[in-house]
Parts: structure tokens; C-alpha cells; sequence
């Protein structure tokens, strides 16, 4: 099984650095970025196979960034985290790209299935 | 001065009356020898003149009767001694003139009088058009009073002490239910109106009032013949009646249930929305940290396939912990969130057919749907009332998990689902085969934070209720006849919507 290319966006490293590194077990290759400035960046220099964005980012809203980011790496999966539930932004999420809303904390061993089935990965 | 003669005809009648008389006298003196008093009865032609009313006519007829006395002196026959003649004809002047003096002192006095009660009746008449005209003022303003009264809900009302009669006016009977035939007008029956707890306030107030004199306003609990609890507020002022023994309480009272319940809902609302920051705000913070565990928990399981550790205990507990934590933050946030409807018309049976199939309803519950056919659109926030429909169906399948009831062993666990239209209403109905809600439980069933669940925030139909009345509807809980609670989440009748479904 070939490992995806991952880029985490959340402010919270606990979490991130938990979820990169039960994701890295299974053989992906993941990015931290804390701020969505650095997630654009990021997302300038590298083709990620999924974005996994927390929608509450100290910088920008994670539904903007999502769709810069979309601009930048088109054919990437986006995933939006939130704490909130069934939050009204949802309809904007889905409308910015996001194939999915998770809600936090999100379950680690669903993500994993979510990343195995993606289509084309190219690492 | 008005004048005082009498009419003209009357006048002539009583001067031509008076002539004759005059004409009369005069032939019988010439027919009696000089001597005899003759001119004594001129002063009935004086007197006459009395009626005439007018003084002048007095002593015009005086003046006539003296001439005619005179006359009679020169044309009568001889007779008696010349003395004797001429203190008879002295006499009669003398008789004319006092009968004429006295007859004037009365007709002035009579007109004096005459006049003084001619001004009195102009007075009187005077007055009592000013009163007619501050009667009509009074019964104006009293209308005004009234319907001002009767716009702003307040009734009036009064109380005579000691002999303890209570008037009511309309207002105050519409508001209180008062029946007029039955209602006794006494303080007693008033005040067994008022809700037992709040009696003592009231008597209290009126002693207060009746021995100091301090006006007071109360607010008090009325139960109405019709069996409703209304909140009313009212004030009473004495009014001390001078050089009288007997006082009056006045006083005027409105319902202000609405506006209390306006009130209460304003402020359960403001409290709801910083209850509501606070929580998305905590919710947030604690869901991070919650997902730093559970993802370490994974890292954990999966680092440990290889170690073979005893740990999977362990870790389902953390698990387990994490997950009821998740479910508190949900149902807070759901409660907290609940403000704030943004309504949109849907198919509400299409809607509610996806929300069931998204539930994990347990197995062995078996799911009746009877839905409404060609139902119109609906307008509601479906965001929003998913949270009331998925607590409604938690509930259910909760209570029918338990035990089975002993009456009703072997019975299947169901959960009939219908839409339908009742009263204008737009129904949602959850009917259960679990063993109802205990009667002492169903009156605090809708209190937040009331929990019959070991565990739970006690929230959740809370939560519906208050989801449903943002929409401007309701949650209605029973239990069934045939056994089984039924709750009906309902939307008003204007939740009808002509627009397109989105």
C-alpha cells in the first residue's frame, strides 16, 4: 500500500503532531502547517494528495484558505475539522470543496480508511 | 327688573271692573242723603287696583275715588248737619288713602319678592345647565377613561370600608372572568381569586393602606373561573372622605402574564445566548485537546500490535471516556445553539426520511413511517430541527431498551413516525412501544438539566422544545392509551411555505 502526501492544518500541535503521527504508521507522508498562511504556502510548493483543514485558524477563516488552497493543488482531497457540530458553515464547506465536514475529534481509524480509499495517489 | 304689571287686558278688565264698582258707589251716595258715609266702600275699588300689580294704578284708583267722594259732596242731596257731613267725607278720604298706602306696601313687597324669586330661578336654571354640562364633560372623560383602560388592559375597581363592598368596573370583569350575576361584591370573593400563596401579600397591603395610608402595587397570582393562572399587577390608593366615617380603597389592576412571559423568555434567551458563547467557545477548546487524545490513543493501539501489551482495556475505557465527553459538548452546544432559526421551505417528508435513515436506531426497534401524502412545502430550519427529531427518537429507542415492562412482556419495541396536518398544525409524531413516561416525572420532563438517564445532561428535550418554539411551534409529550409515550413536535400553520422547495 502506497502512502498518500498529507498536509495537517490546525493551531493546536498536540493535535496535529497526534494525527501525523498515527498517520505516518501507516506509511503517509505528512505536512504541518499551524497557521493558513503557511498552509497556502505550503500548498504552493507541494502537491498533496488530501488537505486536512481546521475550520477555526488563528489567522483565516479554514473555508477561505480551503479555497485558495483549492486553487493551488486542484486535484487534492479537502477535509474541514471543526469543533463546532452541525455548524451552518457546513453548506459553505461543501460549497468551497470540502468532501467532507469532520467533526472533532475526529476518529483517527475512520480518517485512515478515508486517506486509504482516495484515488491517485502519487507517493 | 322684569316688569311688573300684569297683561294689559287683565289691566283694562280690572280698570273698567273698578269703574263700574266706582259708577255704582257713586249713584247710591247721590242717593243717600250727605251724612250717611257713603264713600266708605271707593276703598273696594282701591283695593281693586291690588291685582293690577303696579302701584300707580293703586293710587290712580285712589285718586279717582277721592274726586268721586268730592263729586258726591256737591250733587248729593241735603242732608244731616254740615258738620257731620264733612267729617264723613273726611272719613272716606281717610279709608281710601290707608286702603291705597296698604295696598301699594304690598304690591311692592309682592314684587320685591316676585323679583328676588325670578333671580333665584335664572340662577337656578343657570346651574343646572353648568351641572348638565359637567355631567356630559364627566360621562365624556368617564368614556375616554374606559376606553382608554380597556385599550391598555387595566381594570378599576373599588372597595367602601368598613361595609366592605367592591365594585368592579367591565374591564376589571373581563380581565378577572368575573361573572356580574354571581360575583357577591365582597373583598372575600375577590381575594378567592387570588392564588392561595399569595392571599396573605394582598391582605397585608390593604391593612397597610388602611392604617397608613401608603399606596401599594402588587403583583399576584389569579386563578380564574376557567381554571388559567394569570399574573396581575395592581395598585390601590385610599381616599378619606371628609366628615364621613366610611373610606374607600381605589384601585386598579392588569394582566400582565404576556408581558411577564415576554420578559421571562427575553431574559432566558439573553442568558441562553452567552450560555451559548461560553459553551461554543469551551466546546471548541476542549474538542482539540479531546482529539489529542484519541489520536494518541490510536497511535498507542497501533504501536502496540506489535508489543501485544494487555492494554485493550484500558484503551476502550479512554475510548469510551471520550466518546461520553464528545456527547455532553454535543447536547450543550445543540441546547446553546438553538436561537436564531433561519427557516427555509423543505420537503419535509423527504427531509425527515433522510434524517431517520442517518440514525443508528437500534436493530430491534422496528420504525413505522406514515407520512402525510402530498405534503406541501414546509418552512423550518432543517440544521435545527434535526436536533429535535434525533433527541426525540434517542429518547424513544432509550425507553424502549429497558426492561421490557411486565405487563408488557414480548411486546415489540416500535417507533410509529407520522407526518400530518391537525388543526392547522404541521405534526411530527413519535409514538412508542416503551412503558410511558412516569406521571411524576411528565411535569419536570421539559426542565433543562432534569435527568431520569444515569448519565446525560439532561438537556435533550430541552433542547427540542426550545428548537420547536424558535420555529414559533411546540413539543407535546404524552403518554398513549394503549401504553407508550407519544411526543408531537408541531410547526405553526405559517410554516406552510408557497415557495419552491430548496
Amino acid at each position: 500500500m502506497s502512502g498518500a502526501f498529507l498536509l495537517i492544518v490546525d493551531d493546536d500541535q498536540d493535535f496535529s503532531e497526534g494525527l501525523a503521527e498515527f498517520l505516518e504508521l501507516d506509511g503517509h507522508r505528512i505536512h504541518l502547517a499551524a497557521t493558513g498562511g503557511q498552509a497556502i504556502e505550503a500548498a504552493g510548493a507541494y502537491a498533496y494528495d488530501a488537505v486536512f483543514m481546521d475550520i477555526e485558524l488563528p489567522d483565516l477563516n479554514g473555508v477561505d484558505c480551503l479555497i485558495e488552497i483549492r486553487d493551488l493543488i486542484p486535484g487534492a482531497a479537502c477535509f474541514l475539522m471543526t469543533g463546532h457540530t452541525r455548524d451552518q458553515v457546513k453548506r459553505r464547506g461543501f460549497e468551497a470543496g470540502a468532501l467532507e465536514i469532520l467533526s472533532k475529534p475526529v476518529d483517527p481509524e475512520a480518517l485512515s480508511g478515508r486517506i486509504a480509499a482516495l484515488p491517485g495517489k502519487r507517493h | 327688573m322684569a316688569m311688573m304689571t300684569r297683561a294689559p287686558t287683565t289691566v283694562l278688565l280690572l280698570t273698567l271692573a273698578a269703574a263700574g264698582l266706582a259708577g255704582a258707589i257713586f249713584a247710591v251716595d247721590l242717593s243717600l242723603p250727605l251724612g250717611i258715609a257713603a264713600g266708605v266702600p271707593y276703598m273696594a275699588v282701591v283695593l281693586l287696583a291690588g291685582w293690577t300689580r303696579d302701584p300707580r294704578y293703586t293710587f290712580a284708583f285712589a285718586a279717582a275715588a277721592s274726586l268721586l267722594v268730592v263729586l258726591g259732596y256737591f250733587y248729593s242731596s241735603e242732608g244731616g248737619p254740615a258738620f257731620a257731613v264733612l267729617v264723613n267725607r273726611a272719613l272716606a278720604l281717610f279709608t281710601i288713602w290707608v286702603t291705597a298706602l296698604l295696598v301699594a306696601m304690598a304690591q311692592r313687597a309682592e314684587n320685591a319678592l316676585r323679583t328676588r324669586g325670578e333671580v333665584l330661578e335664572d340662577q337656578i336654571a343657570h346651574r343646572t345647565a353648568d351641572i348638565r354640562a359637567a355631567n356630559a364633560r364627566l360621562r365624556e372623560n368617564q368614556e375616554r377613561w374606559r376606553l382608554a383602560n380597556m385599550s391598555a388592559g387595566i381594570g378599576t375597581w373599588s372597595r367602601t370600608i368598613p361595609d366592605d363592598v367592591v365594585a368592579c368596573d367591565q374591564n376589571t370583569e373581563a380581565i378577572l372572568k368575573l361573572d356580574p350575576n354571581t360575583f357577591d361584591g365582597t373583598m372575600d370573593a375577590l381575594l378567592a381569586l387570588v392564588h392561595p400563596d399569595d392571599r396573605e401579600q394582598i391582605a397585608a397591603g390593604h391593612t397597610r393602606l388602611l392604617e397608613e395610608g401608603v399606596p401599594y402595587l402588587s403583583e399576584y397570582r389569579a386563578i380564574l373561573p376557567d381554571g388559567s393562572i394569570r399574573v396581575i399587577e395592581s395598585g390601590s390608593s385610599l381616599v378619606e372622605e371628609k366628615d364621613s366615617s366610611s373610606r374607600k380603597i381605589v384601585g386598579m389592576l392588569r394582566d400582565v402574564t404576556e408581558r411577564k412571559r415576554r420578559e421571562s423568555m427575553r431574559l432566558r434567551n439573553e442568558r441562553l445566548a452567552a450560555l451559548g458563547q461560553l459553551t461554543g467557545t469551551v466546546a471548541h477548546e476542549l474538542r482539540n485537546p479531546l482529539g489529542a487524545v484519541r489520536n494518541s490513543i490510536a497511535v498507542i493501539r497501533k504501536k502496540n500490535s506489535a508489543a501485544k501489551l494487555d492494554i485493550e482495556n484500558a484503551m476502550n475505557r479512554a475510548e469510551r471516556g471520550i466518546q461520553r465527553c464528545d456527547s455532553i459538548i454535543t447536547e450543550l452546544l445543540d441546547f446553546a445553539r438553538a436561537a436564531g432559526v433561519q427557516p427555509v421551505p423543505m420537503d419535509l417528508n423527504g427531509w425527515l426520511t433522510d434524517v431517520l435513515k442517518d440514525q443508528d436506531i437500534p436493530r430491534e426497534v422496528g420504525v413505522k413511517l406514515d407520512l402525510e401524502s402530498g405534503g406541501a412545502p414546509v418552512r423550518f430550519d432543517p440544521d435545527q430541527l434535526v436536533g429535535a427529531v434525533i433527541n426525540v427518537v434517542d429518547n424513544a429507542c432509550q425507553a424502549m431498551r429497558g426492561e421490557p415492562h411486565e405487563d408488557r412482556a414480548g411486546a415489540v419495541a416500535e417507533l410509529s413516525i407520522a407526518t400530518r396536518r391537525s388543526n392547522g398544525r404541521i405534526e411530527i409524531a413519535f409514538a412508542d412501544s416503551g412503558p410511558g413516561i412516569p406521571a411524576e416525572v411528565l411535569p419536570d420532563i421539559m426542565e433543562p438539566l432534569f435527568s431520569t438517564k444515569s448519565f446525560g445532561t439532561g438537556l435533550g428535550l430541552p433542547t427540542a422544545k426550545r428548537i420547536m418554539e424558535e420555529h414559533g411551534g411546540g413539543i407535546e409529550i404524552q403518554n398513549r392509551e394503549d401504553g407508550g409515550a407519544e411526543v408531537v413536535l408541531w410547526l405553526p400553520p405559517d410554516a406552510r411555505a408557497a415557495e419552491h422547495c430548496r
